[in-house]
């Protein structure tokens, strides 16, 4: 295997004798020559200082890695509903606990206040930047028939892909350039990057110089930077690589369906059966809905996730494959 | 006493100067009046070493090569007026306004703060050239000698009181009056200046030597008084005057620009000196005003719904989260404005003003977290404002209703939420009428606000609904949450500091728009759901729970009411929730998001 030296003074004549004992050889000889003092094997020349780590905010989460590493670039993914967006808020949640200024770039426009007021986040110090495709769909671009209004089925569904594919690409570029201007304008304590409801071939479509820049613009700085997508975009950019997904369990005994396929935790809020619930519409109308069991006596109450940490440049041996799992819940109040 | 006195020669000159300083080295000549009777008024020293003369005609000008002409701007002369006074008033509170040329400070007991009289004169001097104006500065132990040395004197004269007759004396007569006598006055100082001119008296010593009743019986009271200024000896009470800062700067433009990046260039000079005369008086700026007037022919051709509200006048206001003095962010954020809000027409005439406020203090606590640098902070959201739109960018603030979507943007200042932290009050919240759901689902904040609201009626709302919902119970409900509710209201970002939920929280996505579904309702619930976008799987409800009903805003023109589903269906990636929504207005359904 070759290696690199960095030399500071002539060293090797005889570089045969190297050349058939292979480096190791050439490395002892030229560390016990004492004139030789200049000699630093290039490995050791970029020993990085350990990254500081942050609370996200669950215990289960921090058992595992430690917390978010502070001046990295750090990638949760998952398929949707497999917790990332609880775990986004939660770390911003803290994050914003901390007084630390936050910023999100929603390339999706999907940010939920809401939530994030529920999960305890300071929405005051949260910068929110929704990126907004502004390309205009020009009549020229589209085929004939289908601007004519004469596209059917396949057509159709082909020019709105493209389409499609048009204005998710615009708002990544969007996405890419407020990311940059973020982590390099300084002072943020976590900046969140949400690709979540991008499908895979778009955010694989980032250039992996960005995700570079990204990561070398964070380095040495108190920021956190955290991207959440469907799949795996920022690859070895990426110091910590978080892969999340829905926990199977069996599914509640009170439920209609009773198949195994379900994660969910269930309140069950009795109602008295074959009572009838009344909707009142502002319409003045009475629609009477009679059931054996109040639809409402069921509540959607939380999600259980499964999480595996896959990359962790801190400690590559310790921790990649190791997993946890947690369960969320939902705030229900009257 | 001492006195100090600062004077601009060539006063028209230097205001047109200020904006452009590359006329610094070559003629110049200020015309007034209409064309074609347009006739010099002023001239700077270039041009008076070639012979040019007060009065002369453009075409006479023209004759002279190299020398360039310029309309006179009676805006720039106010907006060099007005930084000639803030010099003045950063040396001494007590400042009389002579005239537009001429300022004199009463200086005395500033030793101890500001040095000597001549450390003074020279900072006056430097000051007066930070805003870009060429002065003279004199010293001396009265007002009238003052002046009358900064007249006369280039550069910085200090006149000491035993020898201020002699060192005046040496001074034309011309320096006894300002350059540009009111029209009132001119003709009986020309003709005084003829009477002495025929004795042979050419200097302030020779007259001031003249006797006194001489000088009465032949030039009258008049003549007296101005043999006192000559001899340095005439003593009067200074006149303070104490109007309103302001800091505006303007300049007229002799072609009209059409393009931004000249454009920032006159900005970035209007913006230097602002932030030099708010500098000088120890002030920042808090708001950025600008005007531009635009050519009326070229209006009719543009476009016109780029055109300004009032015709002829284009106006932008820079709002900034905190005061600010920094010349080059002001014009990078201006730029930012004008390239997301073109002017529509050619510009002849930029009007730049400046809100004054105090600095912002510089340190922040030591156990402060960082947060972005203010300044760096709202040119970065400028940019962004120019990538995504304003509208896109900034933080949330909840509103005070159950209606979907209830929260608004605002301008995103982290410092501003600190600092109603730290003071205890409650950030402003919507105004909007709280709606009374039937059965609702809320977050905390909600919860909040709500309580603020009407924290009194809470428990005859909650039984209300009771009443309402039949069978309705309440699930159990998180310790925390009850505590915040039962917890005094302090504002949002104290009672998210305070309190966070133990457990992680189920995160909603919204889709925004919702997505139309066509969903096949079996028993009253939701069985099977088709979508025709990519965003929602298709296929059958495995599971559902709702629905959750609630409604509002009855009294109004747009009421709402809604029943949500809580729904799972299998898709190629695994089991996918979604939020199921039935309008009960049109009875369409949608999808609203997904949990994740």
């Amino acid at each position: 295997m070759p290696s690199l030296l960095v030399c500071t003074q002539p060293a090797a004549r005889n570089l045969t004798f190297f050349r058939s004992s292979g480096p190791s050889t050439l490395l002892q000889h030229l560390s016990a020559a004492t004139h030789l003092t200049g000699i630093t094997p290039a490995s050791n020349l970029g020993i990085r200082p350990v990254p500081e780590l942050t609370s996200t905010g669950i215990p289960q989460l921090d058992a595992l890695i430690g917390g978010l590493p502070r001046g990295c670039l750090t990638e949760i993914y998952g398929m949707p509903s497999s917790g990332r967006t609880s775990i986004l808020l939660s770390a911003m949640a803290a994050a914003t606990c901390r007084q630390e200024a936050c910023a999100l770039v929603d390339v999706s426009n999907a940010f939920n206040p809401h939530s994030a007021a529920a999960a305890g986040m300071d929405l005051g110090q949260l910068l929110w930047v929704r990126c907004n495709e502004t390309t205009k769909k020009n009549p020229a671009d589209l085929p004939a028939d289908f601007a004519q209004g004469r596209g059917t089925g396949r057509l159709q569904s082909r020019v709105t892909d493209k389409i499609q594919l048009k204005s998710d690409m615009a708002r990544m570029a969007q996405a890419l350039k407020v990311a940059d201007l973020l982590v390099q304008s300084g002072g943020f304590g976590f900046i969140a990057i949400d690709l979540g409801d991008q499908h895979q071939s778009t955010s694989r479509r980032t250039p992996l110089a960005s995700w570079f820049r990204f990561r070398r613009a964070v380095e040495n700085t108190p920021t956190v930077l955290l991207v959440i997508s469907q799949a795996p975009c920022a690859r070895s950019c990426a110091s910590l690589v978080l892969r999340l997904a829905c926990q199977s369990s069996p599914v509640d005994s009170s439920s209609r369906t009773q198949r195994s396929i379900l994660a969910f935790q269930l309140s069950r809020l009795a109602g008295d059966p074959g009572q009838q619930i009344t909707v009142h519409n502002f319409l003045q109308k009475r629609i009477f809905v009679d059931r054996a069991t109040p639809a409402h006596a069921r509540l959607f109450e939380g999600i259980s996730i499964r999480l595996q940490a896959e990359r962790w440049q801190r400690e590559p041996k310790l921790l990649c494959g190791d997993k946890t799992a947690f369960s969320t819940t939902t705030v229900w109040c009257r | 006493m001492s006195f100090a006195c600062i004077f601009v020669p060539d006063f028209p000159v230097e205001a047109l100067m200020r904006v452009e300083p590359e006329l610094r080295s070559q003629m110049v000549a200020v015309l007034e009046g209409k064309a074609p009777l347009e006739k010099v008024f002023a001239f700077n020293q270039k041009a008076r070493a070639a012979g040019l003369e007060t009065g002369m005609t453009r075409l006479q000008a023209e004759a002279w090569p190299n020398l360039a002409l310029r309309a006179r701007s009676h805006c720039q002369e106010t907006a060099a007026h007005a930084a000639l006074f803030d010099c003045a008033r950063s040396f001494s509170p007590r400042v009389e306004e002579t005239a537009a040329d001429t300022f004199i400070l009463d200086i005395a007991g500033t030793e101890s703060l500001l040095g000597s009289p001549v450390k003074l004169a020279g900072e006056l001097a430097q000051c007066a050239a930070n805003v870009g104006l060429q002065t003279n500065v004199a010293v001396a132990s009265n007002p009238d000698a003052a002046t009358i040395a900064a007249r006369g004197c280039s550069g910085v004269t200090i006149l000491a009181r035993e020898d201020q007759e002699e060192r005046l004396g040496s001074l034309p007569l011309q320096a006894l009056f300002p350059p540009h006598v009111k029209p009132s006055e001119r003709e009986e100082v020309q003709q005084f200046l003829e009477t002495l001119e025929r004795w042979g008296i050419r200097n302030l010593r020779a007259f001031a030597a003249l006797p006194e009743i001489a000088i009465s019986e032949r030039l009258g009271q008049k003549g007296l008084h101005w043999q006192k200024l000559a001899r340095g000896a005439h003593s009067r009470t200074l006149v303070p005057t104490d109007r309103p800062p302001l800091f505006e700067e303007a300049v007229e433009l002799e072609h009209p620009l059409v393009l931004l990046e000249p454009l920032a260039f006159l900005l970035n000079r209007l913006l230097e000196q602002l932030c030099a005369r708010l500098r000088a008086r120890s002030l920042a700026a808090q708001e950025l005003r600008l005007k531009l007037g635009l050519d009326p022919c070229m209006q009719a051709d543009s476009a016109s719904d780029v055109l300004p509200q009032h015709l002829g006048c284009f106006s932008r206001t820079l709002r900034l989260p905190v005061p600010m003095l920094d010349a080059r962010i002001f014009l990078k954020l201006l730029q930012l404005d004008l390239r997301a809000h073109p002017p529509g027409a050619p510009i002849t005439k930029i009007w730049l003003a400046a809100q004054p406020t105090r600095m912002r203090p510089g340190q922040a606590g030591l156990f402060v977290p960082p947060s972005p640098e203010p300044e760096k902070l709202e040119l970065t959201l400028a940019r962004i404002s120019g990538i995504v739109g304003e509208t896109n960018v900034g933080a949330v603030e909840l509103l005070d209703t159950h209606r979907p979507e209830g929260f608004r943007m605002r301008h995103f200042m982290p410092m501003e939420q600190e600092k109603n932290r730290r003071a205890g009050r409650t950030p402003e919240l919507g105004s909007k009428k709280p709606s009374t759901g039937i059965g609702k689902r809320e977050t905390t904040a909600e919860v909040r606000h709500k309580e603020a609201t009407s924290g009194a009626k809470r428990e005859e709302s909650s039984a209300c609904m009771r009443q309402q919902t039949g069978n309705y119970r309440a699930p159990e409900e998180p310790n925390d949450l009850v505590q915040r509710c039962n917890a005094s209201v302090r504002g949002h970002s104290q009672l998210a500091r305070q309190k966070r939920p133990e457990q992680v929280l189920t995160a909603l996505r919204v889709f925004r728009p919702p997505q139309p579904a066509r969903v096949t309702v079996r028993d009253g619930v939701p069985a099977r759901i088709a979508c025709s976008t990519e965003k929602v799987s298709d296929g059958e409800i495995l599971w559902q729970a709702g629905p959750w009903r609630s409604s509002g805003d009855w009294w109004e023109q747009e009421p709402w009411a809604r029943d949500e589903w809580d729904i799972a269906i299998p898709s190629a990636a695994g089991l996918v929730l979604y939020r199921l929504v039935h309008d009960l207005v049109n009875g369409r359904w949608w999808v609203e998001g997904t949990y994740d």
